[in-house]
C-alpha cells in the first residue's frame, strides 16, 4: 500500500515535470517566434520611416524655390513687380483697419 | 523405456530482469552523472559560453539631426541608402553575375568581372545605390552578392546655401559650414546595447524598453528664408556673369531681429556632390565669413557716424574737396570727380575720398579705431562659424597719417562681408549694436546691444544714405514707391607685390526703407571686368534682391489707395497680408475751384483726379510720382481744357 503510493506519486510528479518542461519549451519557441515577428515589424517600420524620409527629400527637392521658379517660368509666370499686387479691402475690413 | 533423470531448471527470468534493471540503472545513473557534471560541475562555465553565443553587443548611433530654413523647408537630411557588396568566394557564376550586376547597376561588366574574379571575402560593388536598383538586385537574388545600409546626407535644395550648410564626410562627421560648427549638436550619440541573437546570428527584437531614446541628433532651424536665399543667389549670379567677375557674395538681413534671411556665395556649391570639388576646395569656401577685403567707400558711413557723434561736424558742415586731388606730405588722394566744397551729406552721397580723409584726420586714429571696434570690426561675429575671420585692423600705434586717411575711406583695413553687414545693422538699428543671427531661437552667446552712436546720429547717416540712392552714386538701387538708402563701394584690390592693381571689389549696401530700415542687403562682386563701380555692378543686384524679397514677404510697394473719406493712406500691400509701411497724409481737401495737393501721389491717381475736373496737365520729367505741381495746392485751378497745369514727375516717392 505504502509502495504503491510512492510509485503513483513518482509517476504523477514525473508526468507533471514532463508536461511542465514541454510547456516551457513550447512557450520559449512561441516567444522566439514572436520576437522574429516583432523584429520583422520593427524592420518594416524602419523601412517605412526611411521611405518617408526619402519621399520628404524628394518632395522638398521638387518644391524648392529654384524648381518652382523654373516650372513657373515654363508657364509664363514671373515675379510680381511693383504695382502688380493689388489688395482689395472689403468695407468691413476697411472699417476694422480704421478702428483704433 | 529409458527414464531420464530430471535436472532442476534455472529460472533466468529474474536474472535477466535484474540485469536489465542494473543496466538501466547504470545508464540512467550515467546520464544523471553526466547531467550532474554538465549542470553542476561545468554549469556556470557552459552557461557563460552560451550567454556569449546568445547575447551580443550592438552599437547604435543616433540619426543626425535635420536642418530647416525659417519656414520649415528641409535643407539637409540623413537617410539610409543601400550599398552593394560581394563575397567573391561565394559567387558561383562569375561571368553571369557580372553581366547581371552590370545590367542592374549600370556599371561596366569588365570592371565587375575583375572585382568578382578576385579570391577575396569582401569587395564593394556599388556604394549608395538607388532604391530601384536595390529592389532589382534583391529580386535577382544573386549568390554571393549582398546589400547593406549606409547613411547618406542629402541636401534637397541642391546648391541653395551650399557653402553655408557645408557637408558631412563618410563617417557622418561635419566637415564644413554649419554641419561642422554645429556638428556636436547635429550628430546623434552612440550607445551600446546588449541584444539576443539566434543561431544564425540574427539579432532578435529586444523589446521597446531597449530602444535607445534621446540619442538622435538635434534639428537645426536657421533664420534663412529659402525663397530670399534663392532670389539672392540668382541676382548675384546674374551680376557676376554679366560683369564677367570672379565671384560674388550677397547677404540679406532682417534689421529688426538681426536674422540673416539670405547668404549667397557665387560660384555655387552643391553639398550633395562635394567629392567633385575635392581638388578645388575653394568652391566650398564660405567667403562671406572667411574672406577679408578692403571695403572701400562702404566704410564711410561709419566714419561720418563717428564724426557726427563726436560733434566734429554736422550734416550741413562743408569741407573743401580740393577739386579732385589732394597732395599731402608723403601721400596724395584722388576723387573720381573734381569736387569743390561739399556738405557732409554730399560727401557721403557723392563718396568723396578726399573729404572723408580730412574728416578722419580731424577725428584722430584712436577715436576712429574705437568706433570701428564698437561697430563690430576687428572681431568675429557671434555666429560661431568655422574659421571665421576677424578681419584686419591694425593697432593705432602702427597707424601713420596716411593710414588714417586711407582707412577713412575703407582702404588699408580689411573686413569680411559679415562684418560689413554687422556694422550697417547697428546703424540701421538706431545706432544700437545688434548681433547677427543665423539660428532661430538662439539665445546663447548673444551680446546685449551697446549704443554705438545715438539714434539721432544714426538717423542722420541713414538720411545721407537715402540721398546716395536718390541722387548720389547708388541711383540704380532705387525702387519705385520706396525710399531706398545705400552706399556704394568701389575698392581697388591690393596686389601681392604691394600697391594697388587694376582689379576692383565692387559693392553696394542697401537699406530698405531708407529711414527705418526693415531689410539690409549686401552685395559684393569680386573683380568685375567691364565695369567696376559698385553703383553699376552691385546696386542693380541689391535692387533685384530687394524687389523679390519684398514680393515674397508680401511687402512690395503697390499703390496709393485713395479713400473717399478720411485720411489718404499709402497702402503697401502684398500677398501675405503683411504691411511694411503705412504713411498717413492729410486728406485731399481743396476748396471749390482750388487746386488739390497732388504732390507725392502716383501719376495715375493725379490724372484721375484732374480728369474728373476736366484738367489735362502737362508732364515734365520722367517717373511715376508727382514731385511738384503748378498751380500750387490751394491756388485757383485752371479753367476746363486749359493746358496751364504742369506736373513734375519723379521716380522715388517722397513723404512730402
Amino acid at each position: 500500500m505504502h509502495d504503491r503510493f510512492w510509485v503513483r506519486m513518482t509517476l504523477v510528479l514525473t508526468l507533471t515535470a514532463t508536461l511542465w518542461g514541454i510547456g516551457v519549451v513550447m512557450l520559449n519557441i512561441e516567444r522566439i517566434d514572436l520576437r522574429y515577428e516583432f523584429k520583422e515589424i520593427a524592420d518594416r517600420l524602419d523601412r517605412s520611416e526611411d521611405l518617408r524620409g526619402k519621399l520628404e527629400v524628394e518632395r522638398d527637392n521638387l518644391t524648392s524655390s529654384s524648381s518652382l521658379k523654373r516650372a513657373a517660368g515654363k508657364g509664363g509666370f514671373t515675379q510680381a513687380g511693383p504695382g502688380q499686387i493689388r489688395r482689395i479691402y472689403s468695407v468691413d475690413h476697411n472699417m476694422e483697419q480704421e478702428r483704433p | 523405456m529409458i527414464r531420464r533423470r530430471s535436472t532442476p531448471s534455472i529460472d533466468w527470468t529474474k536474472f535477466r530482469l535484474r540485469m536489465v534493471a542494473v543496466v538501466f540503472l547504470l545508464v540512467l545513473g550515467g546520464l544523471w552523472a553526466r547531467a550532474y557534471h554538465i549542470q553542476i560541475v561545468r554549469g556556470p562555465d557552459l552557461a557563460l559560453k552560451a550567454q556569449r553565443q546568445y547575447w551580443t553587443k550592438e552599437y547604435e548611433s543616433g540619426k543626425r539631426g535635420e536642418i530647416y530654413d525659417r519656414n520649415g523647408i528641409l535643407l539637409a537630411k540623413t537617410i539610409q541608402v543601400n550599398s552593394v557588396y560581394a563575397r567573391p568566394v561565394q559567387v558561383l557564376d562569375v561571368p553571369g553575375t557580372a553581366a547581371a550586376l552590370s545590367t542592374i547597376l549600370g556599371i561596366e561588366e569588365k570592371k565587375l568581372y575583375s572585382l568578382l574574379k578576385q579570391k577575396k571575402n569582401f569587395v564593394w560593388i556599388n556604394r549608395k545605390t538607388g532604391d530601384r536598383q536595390a529592389a532589382a538586385l534583391a529580386k535577382a537574388n544573386l549568390p554571393g552578392v549582398y546589400q547593406t545600409y549606409e547613411n547618406e546626407r542629402l541636401y534637397p535644395q541642391g546648391n541653395l546655401a551650399g557653402q553655408l550648410l557645408g557637408f558631412v564626410g563618410v563617417d557622418n562627421e561635419g566637415l564644413e559650414g554649419l554641419e561642422r560648427s554645429f556638428d556636436e549638436f547635429l550628430r546623434g550619440a552612440q550607445v551600446k546595447n546588449v541584444v539576443q541573437r539566434d543561431a544564425r546570428g540574427q539579432i532578435l527584437y529586444a523589446g521597446p524598453g531597449t530602444t535607445s531614446k534621446g540619442i538622435q541628433g538635434g534639428d537645426l532651424h536657421l533664420t534663412i528664408d529659402s525663397r530670399v536665399q534663392n532670389a539672392a543667389e540668382e541676382a548675384l549670379a546674374r551680376s557676376v556673369l554679366k560683369h564677367k567677375a570672379k565671384d560674388g557674395m550677397a547677404l540679406v538681413v532682417e534689421v529688426k531681429t538681426g536674422e540673416i534671411l539670405g547668404w549667397a556665395n557665387y560660384p555655387f556649391f552643391n553639398p550633395n556632390r562635394y567629392r567633385d570639388h575635392v581638388r578645388t576646395p575653394v568652391r566650398w569656401r564660405n567667403r562671406i565669413s572667411l574672406d577679408v577685403f578692403e571695403p572701400g567707400s562702404t566704410m564711410k558711413p561709419f566714419l561720418i557716424a563717428a564724426a557726427l557723434e563726436e560733434n566734429l561736424c554736422s550734416p550741413s558742415s562743408i569741407f573743401f574737396c580740393e577739386e579732385g586731388k589732394w597732395h599731402q606730405k608723403g601721400f596724395s588722394i584722388k576723387d573720381t570727380k573734381e569736387y569743390g566744397w561739399l556738405s557732409v551729406n554730399r560727401i557721403l552721397s557723392l563718396s568723396s575720398n578726399i573729404c572723408a580723409a580730412k574728416i578722419g584726420l580731424a577725428m584722430g586714429a584712436e577715436t576712429y579705431h574705437d568706433y570701428l571696434k564698437r561697430f563690430g570690426f576687428g572681431r568675429t561675429t557671434s555666429l560661431n562659424l568655422p574659421g571665421e575671420s576677424a578681419g584686419m585692423i591694425r593697432p593705432t600705434r602702427e597707424w601713420y597719417p596716411v593710414d588714417l586717411a586711407t582707412a577713412s575711406f575703407g582702404q588699408g583695413i580689411a573686413v569680411t562681408a559679415l562684418q560689413l553687414a554687422q556694422g550697417y545693422l547697428s546703424l540701421a538699428n538706431q545706432g544700437t549694436f545688434k548681433p547677427l543671427r543665423l539660428i532661430k531661437n538662439q539665445t546663447d552667446g548673444v551680446e546685449t546691444g551697446e549704443q554705438v552712436v545715438s539714434p539721432e546720429t544714426a538717423r542722420a547717416v541713414l538720411d545721407m544714405l537715402r540721398e546716395t540712392v536718390s541722387e548720389g552714386t547708388g541711383t540704380q538701387a532705387a525702387i519705385d514707391g520706396l525710399l531706398v538708402g545705400g552706399k556704394t563701394g568701389t575698392a581697388q584690390k591690393a596686389t601681392a607685390q604691394g600697391g594697388y592693381g587694376k582689379e576692383y571689389m565692387s559693392s553696394f549696401i542697401g537699406l530698405i526703407p531708407a529711414l527705418d530700415p526693415e531689410y539690409l542687403l549686401v552685395v559684393i562682386v569680386d573683380e568685375p571686368e567691364d565695369e567696376h563701380y559698385g553703383g553699376v555692378v552691385a546696386a542693380p543686384a541689391v535692387r533685384e534682391i530687394a524687389l523679390q524679397t519684398l514680393s515674397f514677404r508680401g511687402e512690395l510697394p503697390d499703390q496709393y489707395t485713395l479713400t473717399a473719406a478720411g485720411p489718404e493712406r499709402i497702402s503697401v500691400s502684398g500677398t501675405s497680408g503683411e504691411q511694411m509701411t503705412r504713411v498717413d497724409r492729410p486728406a485731399i481737401v481743396a476748396a471749390e475751384g482750388m487746386m488739390p495737393d497732388l504732390r507725392g501721389m502716383s501719376l495715375k491717381e493725379a490724372m484721375e483726379i484732374l480728369a474728373t475736373q476736366g484738367i489735362v496737365p502737362t508732364l515734365e520729367g520722367s517717373g511715376i510720382y508727382i514731385e511738384r505741381q503748378s498751380p500750387a495746392p490751394g491756388s485757383r485751378k485752371p479753367k476746363d481744357g486749359q493746358r496751364d497745369c504742369r506736373l513734375w514727375l519723379t521716380d522715388a516717392w517722397r513723404n512730402s
